[in-house]
């Protein structure tokens, strides 16, 4: 049986559920019961604590020098950058495209 | 979401939760309208739950399913071999009884799972991924449970003549 056949039959067989009261009803016995607690969102204010945590330990442990020298490091890692090979460019892009797919699945657009 | 909103919500609602209920209670309009009652009461005290992630369609129906099957839990009375000997309430016209009456013999040729798919999927026009959230069942399950009710299905709209 094709399936157009079957959607018809259920259109077909759909009942009309008339009200008949049930929202009054349901409305009334919602005035009996406590209306739910408002949401209360902490994020916001959990993050900027936790950020100034870190910016806080940042500074009193010296981050900023070892940023530095960090990129200082990074620097030298491109002094070579002339004898790069193809594989490497290929595994750099293959690594952006997962990371992109990565993103992409962690985040659904609805 | 306000009070008003949430009237509004059941407004809107009611009749096609109803009616997904009472298919699966098979016609007991009684129970049908206990648990849905059930349901709004609940997703009005857990209306802070709610994150819009999903319709508020689909998130109801998904509380309205649960609220059955605790019924279900608590009292076996409704298996699938009770819905042949269903009697249907009182109310109802000849024409409504008879049309009824096809429906639950169609759907008793189904097995459970199947049978609340196909009533998502067909009667309330679910997409299949609302299904699959309402159920609580993966995607790929709930397409193989509507390809295999669509099989039973057809051979008894068969048997009974209705392939037009």
């Amino acid at each position: 049986m094709k399936d157009e056949n079957i959607n018809r039959f259920f259109k077909d067989h759909r009942q009309t559920i008339a009200d008949d009261g049930f929202s009054e009803r349901l409305f009334a016995h919602l005035d009996c019961i406590p209306a739910p607690a408002p949401r209360v969102d902490r994020s916001r204010l959990i993050i900027s604590v936790f950020a100034l945590i870190g910016l806080l330990l940042f500074i009193i442990l010296g981050g900023y020098s070892s940023l530095i020298i960090g990129l200082g490091s990074m620097g030298s890692l491109f002094e070579g950058l002339s004898s790069i090979r193809p594989e490497v460019i290929v595994a750099v892009v293959f690594m952006g495209a997962s990371l992109f797919a990565v993103g992409k699945f962690a985040i659904e657009e609805k | 979401m306000s009070r008003t909103e949430f009237e509004q919500q059941v407004l809107n609602n009611q009749e096609p939760l109803r009616r997904f209920l009472l298919n699966l209670c098979n016609g007991d309009s009684a129970l049908s309208d206990d648990i849905a009652q059930e349901a709004f009461i609940k997703a009005y005290l857990n209306l802070n739950s709610f994150n819009g992630l999903s319709k508020f369609s689909t998130w109801l129906f998904r509380i309205a399913y649960n609220c059955y099957c605790d019924h279900k839990r608590v009292s076996q009375r409704y298996s699938s071999v009770q819905i042949e000997d269903k009697i249907l309430t009182s109310h109802e016209t000849t024409d409504h009884k008879y049309q009824n009456q096809e429906l639950y013999m169609a759907l008793a040729k189904l097995n459970e799972k199947e049978r609340l798919i196909i009533l998502l999927f067909y009667m309330e026009d679910k997409s299949l991924k609302d299904v699959s959230k309402i159920t609580d069942i993966p995607l790929n399950t709930v397409k193989s449970h509507i390809s295999r009710a669509k099989i039973h299905m057809s051979e008894h709209l068969k048997s009974i003549g209705y392939e037009r």
